[in-house]
C-alpha cells in the first residue's frame, strides 16, 4: 500500500489564492463554451475574484512559511508579496481590457479565462521551491500569454508577435530545462534546499557542468525578463500584443520571473560564489544601456515602452548583481523596485490603450499624443507622473526605487554599476520627457478621441496614487513605505536563512 | 558490453540528428529525426527508464512526428521552393561543438571536481515507481500539468480554428 | 545484465521487423523477372487509373485535429502509470486522478461546444 500525500485543510488554506485563480479560470472557460459575450455580471465577478485573491494573501500574511507538499512550494512572505503584485497587475490589465476588447471586437470569456490561468501560473512560479514546480509555473504562465499575444487573430502584427514569442520562448524554456536536467544529474535533487546543500558540500559547484547548467538557467530567465542579449523579441511582441496584454507582460510576467530568478539564485547559486555577480553585472550594463539608447529613436509608443521595459530590467539586474549573504538590502530593493515599476507601467499602458484605435495610424505614434495634455487634463497629469516616475525624478516611486537599488549596489561594492545606472537614468529622461513635450506643447492636427472609460480611469487613479504614495506616503494613512520596505526585508531575510 | 551498446545507440542518435539538419527535403529530415528519437528511446531503455522509453516511442516518434509530417504536407513545398542547406555553416557548427567538448574535458580535469554522481534508487524509472512518485511526492506538479494541458487545448481552439 | 535480458524481446522484434522488408524486397529483386513498361511505371493506386497530381496540399482542418490529438495523447500518458498502480493507491489516488481528469474534461467540453471536433 502506498501512503497518501500529506494534504489537509491547513495546506488547502495555504493554497487558497492559487485555487481561487484556477477555479476562476475554469469558470470563465465554461462561460466561454456556453455563451460568447462578457456581460456586466461577469466583469464584476472577475474583479471580485481577483479581490478575493488579494484578501487571501492578506489572511495568509503571517503564515509560517515552510515548504509544503514535500517541498514542492513555499507560501512565505516573499511568495505572498509577489502573489499580491501579480494580482494587482492582472487586475490592472482586466480593468483596461473591457473597453479595449469592445472596440477591437475581441470580447470573449476565454480571454479572461486565459488571464486567470496566466496569473495562476505566476503564483505557482513565485511560490516554487522545486525546479519542477518552477518549470511548470513558467510554462503555465508562458503558454497562456502566448495565446493572449496572438489573440487578435486577423491582425498581421499579432500573428508575427505570437509566432516570434512562442518560438523564441520555447527555445528559452528548452535551455532552461537542459540546465535543470544537468543540475538534477549532478545533485540528484530538484529541491532548492537540496541543491543548495549538495552544491556547497561536495564540491559540485566547481564542476564545469554545474557552471554550464547555471548559465543555461540564467539564459532561460534572461529571456523572460527581457535582458540583453535575449531581448530581440521584446519590441515586436509588445507592439503586436493587445495593449492590456502588453501591460501584463511588462509588469506581472516580469515581476513573477524576477521573483523566481531571485529566489533560485539567492538560495542555490549565489552563495559563496561571486562569479555570477560578475556575469549578471555585465548583463545589467548591456541591458540598460541598449534599452535606453534604442528607446531614444522610437516613434511608436508601444515600442518605446518595450525598450523602456528592457532598460528597467537592466536596473533590476543591478540589484541582483549586488546580492550578498551579509545584507538583505539589495534583494529587498528589487522587491520595492518591482512594485513601483509595476504601478507606473500599468498606468502608462492603460493610457496607451485608451488612445489606441483600430484603424488608420492606430493611435500609437507618439506624434498623435499632441494636444492630449490640455484637452484631457487628468490624463495629461497622470501621464506626466508616470513618465517622471519611469525616468526616476523625485518625489515619485520611480526615484526611490532607483535610489534603493543604486545605494545597495554601492554598499555591495559595485560603485561602477551605480554610476552607469545613474548615467542611464539621465539618458532616459530624454525620451520620457519627449512624450510630455508632445502632449503639452504641440497642437494636435486630428481631433483626439480618447476612450477613457471607468476602468481606465480607476487604473490611472490607483497607479497615480500608488506612485505618489510609494514616494512619500505617510505611515499614518496606510502601511507606509517604511513598512513595505520592512516587509521586503523580512521576506528576503527568510530566503537567505533557509539557504543557510 | 553496456558501454559498447551505449556508444552504438548514441552514434545513431547523433547521426540521425545530423541527417535531419542537412537534408534538403523536409520529409527526409523528418524521418531522420525519427531515427534519432528512436535511438534516444534506446538510451532511455539502457537507463532502465521504462516509462520514458515507452513514451518516447509512443508520443515523440509517434504522435509528434505525425504532427510534424502533417505540417510538412500542409505547406507542401515544391522542389524549387526549397533552400540549399548551408553546408559551410554546419561544418563550422560541428567543429565548434568538438571544441566545446574539448574545453569541457580540460576544465573538468583541471578543476578537480568529483566524478561521482548520486546513484538512483532501485527500480527507478519503472512504471510503478514513477506512478508512485507522481501521485504522492509530486502531487502538486501533477495537478498543475492538467491545467497546463487545458491551456494548450484552449490555445489550439483559439488560434487554429477557423471560426470561433 | 538485467536490462539486456529484459529488453531482449524488444530487440528481437526490431531485428525481425527490419529483416522482413529487407528479405521481401531483396528476394523479389533477385528472383523476380523484370519486364518494365509504361503501365508499370505509373504510381500504384489500388488498380485504378491515377488522376491528377499526387502532391496535393493537405487541408488545414487536419491540423486542428492533429493538435488536439497530441494534447489528449499526452493526457493519456499520465493516466498510464496511475492505472498500473490503481489497486495500491486506494481512494486518494482515485481522487487525485478525478481532479486531474475533471480539469481536462472541462477542456473537452469546451472543445466540443466550440465545434472544434466538427468538420467545418
Amino acid at each position: 500500500m502506498i501512503s497518501p500525500p500529506p494534504v489537509n485543510t491547513e495546506i488547502l488554506n495555504l493554497l487558497a489564492p492559487l485555487l481561487v485563480l484556477v477555479g476562476a479560470g475554469l469558470l470563465f472557460l465554461m462561460f466561454g463554451a456556453f455563451r460568447n459575450r462578457v456581460g456586466t455580471f461577469q466583469r464584476a465577478l472577475i474583479v471580485i475574484l481577483y479581490a478575493a485573491v488579494l484578501f487571501y494573501v492578506g489572511k495568509l500574511w503571517n503564515a509560517e512559511g515552510w515548504p509544503i507538499l514535500n517541498g514542492m512550494l513555499i507560501i512565505d512572505r516573499f511568495s505572498l508579496f509577489f502573489t499580491a503584485v501579480v494580482t494587482i497587475c492582472a487586475l490592472g490589465s482586466v480593468l483596461t481590457s473591457a473597453n479595449y476588447l469592445d472596440r477591437f471586437g475581441l470580447d470573449r470569456s476565454e480571454y479572461f479565462a486565459l488571464l486567470f490561468f496566466a496569473t495562476s501560473g505566476m503564483v505557482v512560479l513565485v511560490s516554487a521551491y522545486n525546479l519542477i514546480s518552477l518549470f511548470l509555473g513558467l510554462e503555465l504562465m508562458s503558454l497562456s500569454v502566448y495565446v493572449l499575444v496572438g489573440y487578435r487573430r486577423r491582425d498581421f502584427f499579432a500573428n508575427e508577435a505570437a509566432l516570434k514569442y512562442f518560438l523564441l520562448g520555447a527555445f528559452a524554456i528548452a535551455f532552461f530545462l537542459y540546465g535543470v536536467s544537468m543540475i538534477y544529474g549532478l545533485t540528484g535533487t530538484t529541491n532548492f534546499k537540496g541543491i543548495m546543500v549538495e552544491a556547497t558540500s561536495r564540491g559540485i559547484a566547481r564542476d564545469p557542468l554545474f557552471l554550464l547548467a547555471v548559465a543555461l538557467i540564467l539564459a532561460g530567465f534572461a529571456f523572460k525578463i527581457s535582458s540583453v542579449p535575449f531581448h530581440m523579441w521584446v519590441p515586436d511582441v509588445y507592439q503586436g500584443a493587445p495593449t492590456p496584454i502588453t501591460s501584463l507582460m511588462a509588469t506581472a510576467v516580469k515581476a513573477a520571473s524576477f521573483a523566481a530568478f531571485l529566489r533560485l539564485f539567492y538560495m542555490c547559486f549565489m552563495m559563496g560564489s561571486s562569479k555570477w555577480s560578475g556575469i549578471i553585472a555585465v548583463l545589467a550594463v548591456l541591458t540598460m544601456t541598449l534599452g535606453n539608447i534604442v528607446a531614444l529613436v522610437q516613434r511608436n509608443i508601444k515600442r518605446m515602452m518595450a525598450y523602456s521595459s528592457i532598460a528597467h530590467a537592466g536596473y533590476i539586474l543591478i540589484g541582483l548583481a549586488s546580492l550578498s549573504i551579509e545584507s538583505t538590502r539589495a534583494a529587498s530593493s528589487i522587491l520595492y523596485y518591482l512594485l513601483a515599476y509595476s504601478f507606473m507601467t500599468i498606468g502608462a499602458f492603460a493610457l496607451i490603450s485608451a488612445v489606441e484605435k483600430r484603424e488608420g495610424t492606430r493611435g500609437l505614434d507618439i506624434a498623435e499624443y499632441a494636444g492630449l495634455g490640455l484637452k484631457k487634463p487628468f490624463l495629461g497629469l497622470a501621464m506626466a507622473v508616470f513618465m517622471f516616475s519611469l525616468a526616476g525624478i523625485p518625489p515619485t516611486a520611480g526615484f526611490f526605487g532607483k535610489y534603493y537599488i543604486f545605494s545597495a549596489a554601492v554598499e555591495g561594492g559595485h560603485v561602477g554599476l551605480a554610476i552607469i545606472g545613474v548615467l542611464n537614468s539621465a539618458l532616459s529622461l530624454y525620451y520620457y520627457l519627449r512624450v510630455l513635450v508632445v502632449m503639452y506643447m504641440q497642437k494636435g492636427v486630428e481631433p483626439l478621441d480618447v476612450h477613457d472609460d471607468l476602468g481606465v480611469k480607476v487604473v490611472l487613479l490607483v497607479s497615480l496614487f500608488a506612485i505618489l504614495w510609494l514616494g512619500f506616503g505617510p505611515e499614518r494613512l496606510l502601511p507606509g513605505v517604511e513598512s513595505i520596505l520592512e516587509w521586503t526585508r523580512v521576506s528576503v531575510a527568510k530566503i537567505a536563512s533557509l539557504g543557510m | 558490453m553496456e558501454a559498447v551498446a551505449f556508444y552504438i545507440i548514441a552514434a545513431i542518435a547523433v547521426f540521425g540528428a545530423l541527417l535531419m539538419i542537412t537534408r534538403r527535403n523536409p520529409l527526409a529530415g523528418a524521418f531522420s529525426l525519427v531515427v534519432s528519437l528512436i535511438a534516444l528511446a534506446g538510451i532511455y531503455a539502457m537507463l532502465r527508464a521504462e516509462l520514458i522509453f515507452i513514451l518516447q516511442i509512443l508520443v515523440y516518434a509517434g504522435a509528434i512526428m505525425v504532427l510534424v509530417i502533417f505540417t510538412i504536407m500542409l505547406l507542401n513545398l515544391r522542389e524549387e521552393e526549397l533552400e540549399e542547406p548551408p553546408a559551410g555553416k554546419i561544418k563550422t557548427l560541428i567543429i565548434l561543438a568538438a571544441v566545446a567538448f574539448g574545453c569541457y574535458g580540460i576544465i573538468k580535469v583541471l578543476s578537480g571536481a568529483p566524478d561521482e554522481v548520486p546513484r538512483v534508487p532501485e527500480n527507478f524509472g519503472s512504471v510503478e515507481k514513477v506512478g508512485e512518485l507522481m501521485l504522492t511526492s509530486y502531487l502538486y506538479p501533477f495537478e498543475i500539468i492538467s491545467v497546463v494541458l487545458l491551456v494548450a487545448i484552449v490555445g489550439v481552439v483559439l488560434l487554429a480554428k477557423k471560426v470561433i | 545484465m538485467l536490462a539486456a535480458s529484459k529488453y531482449a524481446p524488444v530487440v528481437l522484434l526490431f531485428v525481425i521487423a527490419l529483416a522482413i522488408p529487407v528479405l521481401m524486397i531483396g528476394i523479389a529483386t533477385i528472383v523476380g523477372p523484370r519486364r518494365l513498361g509504361v503501365k508499370k511505371k505509373v504510381p500504384f493506386e489500388c488498380g485504378t487509373e491515377p488522376i491528377g497530381d499526387t502532391r496535393k496540399r493537405f487541408s488545414v482542418r487536419f491540423f486542428l485535429v492533429a493538435l488536439l490529438f497530441i494534447v489528449f495523447d499526452v493526457e493519456a500518458v499520465f493516466i498510464f502509470p496511475w492505472a498500473v498502480l490503481f489497486r495500491q493507491l486506494g481512494l486518494f489516488g482515485f481522487i487525485e486522478m478525478a481532479v486531474f481528469l475533471f480539469i481536462l474534461i472541462l477542456g473537452l467540453v469546451y472543445v466540443w461546444k466550440k465545434g472544434a471536433l466538427e468538420w467545418e
